[in-house]
């Protein structure tokens, strides 16, 4: 199984749900064509991933960070919201994308594994094996993206007030979470349902 | 429609490109942890300096390194006695010494602080296992990764076991009802863990041993007789690796006073 296919399994892991849960919220958030919006959502994604695996900047957010993650997912929700300017709509994107994989704590299967032991040591040589894997577990919404672009009249559905309202609410939710620390126990108990 | 081709034919370059990085010089076989250009053997202690790879060129010959990542685990293939030459996976000859001359001593000397208590186990610190071979593995019940290295390190422990090698499973739950301990005592029992589990609820030794963003699971140090790391590697695969490198330092004890 080569990594795209290992992304596109690590749909369905607990541990991508923070990976995964923002992104669709930002699908549904942005306004007219995504495509952009996905492309920005997953590049982001992959640079802080990428610069995560390099072990270039290691942080993980504990504490006050923790609180400061979730808040900002929050504002960048909310700013999202009221703009009418696409490109810092996308660039709030691009902002929450790169927060929430800062956040990520990955279950390791073998190829990611093989991504991880040797980014240390020949981080370029990863780069694109990195966005390869990303691209596998962010597949729905490049499905999505490629049906806006060819179906333009499903634009008229995305774009409904309420199913941005469900996008920002995904982001808002998940960075509340993250900053009262509870997000956790909303996976564990997503963990437990599907495990038992 | 010609966004939408456009589209495709980034996707699909974007999925060449991938697909020709992990296929380097021209090897048609998909590069997994534990085949040629992995380089588990990362810098493990806490806040560590910069990872090292001396692995590299000694993996490059070993045979059979194709036979790694999905294949199942040996079933009684392994001569107990043997300790520099085995039958791998695919069947080929694997000479242990290949890697394990060139294994490297990583260290410090690893030690599990604040702990929540033992399972399956009398031991109380892993300077209870010291003149062994140990295998300590970050893991959680509840991650699908962790289970697919678990029927692996079961072959291992029967086979190695009597030679002086132990596995100390360090239980770091992802979730809370992972941490609870009924529910950890039920898994083991489920999951067919026989070794000694170590319970880091809090997850201290967890990110003690992988600062920051670092942390993974699973995530697997073997130690030595000396208690220093030899060989490190997160996630799933590198089987023939690991296990050379157990035999390695079965046959190959470090000396007591290094």
């Amino acid at each position: 199984m080569n990594g795209f296919l290992e992304g596109v399994e690590a749909i369905t892991l607990t541990c991508s749900l923070v990976l995964f849960a923002p992104g669709i919220g930002a699908l549904l958030l942005g306004r007219g064509r995504r495509s952009a919006h996905i492309a920005a959502w997953i590049v982001a994604a992959w640079l802080m991933a990428w610069i995560r695996f390099s072990r270039w900047w290691t942080p993980l957010p504990g504490g006050w960070l923790h609180v400061a993650a979730g808040l900002s997912l929050i504002a960048l929700a909310a700013a999202a919201w009221r703009t009418d300017r696409t490109q810092v709509d996308i660039a709030l994107v691009a902002l929450a994308s790169a927060l929430v994989t800062w956040t990520w704590v990955p279950c390791v299967g073998p190829e990611l594994g093989s991504i991880l032991n040797n980014a240390p040591n020949e981080p370029w040589q990863q780069l694109l094996p990195t966005l390869w894997w990303l691209l596998g577990i962010y597949l729905p919404m490049v499905v999505v993206g490629a049906l806006v672009i060819a179906a333009p009249g499903t634009i008229n559905y995305f774009d409904r007030r309420s199913v941005r309202i469900v996008g920002m609410s995904i982001i808002a939710i998940v960075g509340l979470l993250v900053a009262i620390r509870l997000y956790d126990d909303l996976a564990s108990e997503l963990a437990r349902r599907s495990s038992y | 429609m010609r966004r939408l081709v456009a589209t495709c034919v980034v996707i699909a370059g974007l999925a060449v490109m991938g697909g020709l990085v992990v296929r380097p010089d021209g090897d048609t076989t998909q590069l997994g942890v534990g085949d040629a250009a992995d380089t588990s053997a990362v810098a493990p202690a806490p806040n560590s300096a910069e990872p090292e790879s001396d692995l590299d060129p000694p993996r490059d010959d070993i045979p059979g390194k194709e036979a790694t990542n999905d294949e199942p685990p040996l079933s009684d293939t392994t001569d107990s006695d043997t300790t520099d030459s085995d039958t791998t996976d695919s069947g080929t000859t694997r000479d242990s010494t290949e890697i394990a001359v060139e294994l490297e001593n990583f260290g410090p000397r690893m030690s599990l602080t604040n702990l929540d208590g033992w399972l399956n186990t009398e031991i109380t610190s892993l300077d209870d296992l010291a003149g062994q071979v140990v295998l300590v593995e970050m893991w959680t019940f509840g991650c699908r990764n962790c289970k697919a290295r678990l029927p692996y390190n079961q072959r291992w422990y029967e086979t190695y076991r009597e030679q002086g090698f132990e596995i100390v499973g360090v239980h770091a739950p992802e979730f809370s009802f992972e941490a609870e301990v009924a529910n950890i005592e039920q898994a083991l029992v489920d999951l067919n863990v026989t070794w000694p589990v170590a319970l880091d609820t809090d997850k201290r030794n967890f990110h003690r041993w992988q600062p920051g963003t670092t942390g993974y699971w699973p995530r697997s140090y073997l130690i030595d007789q000396n208690g220093d790391i030899r060989f490190d590697h997160i996630g799933e695969g590198s089987y023939d690796e690991l296990e050379a490198a157990i035999e390695y330092l079965l046959a190959n004890p470090p000396d007591p006073a290094a």
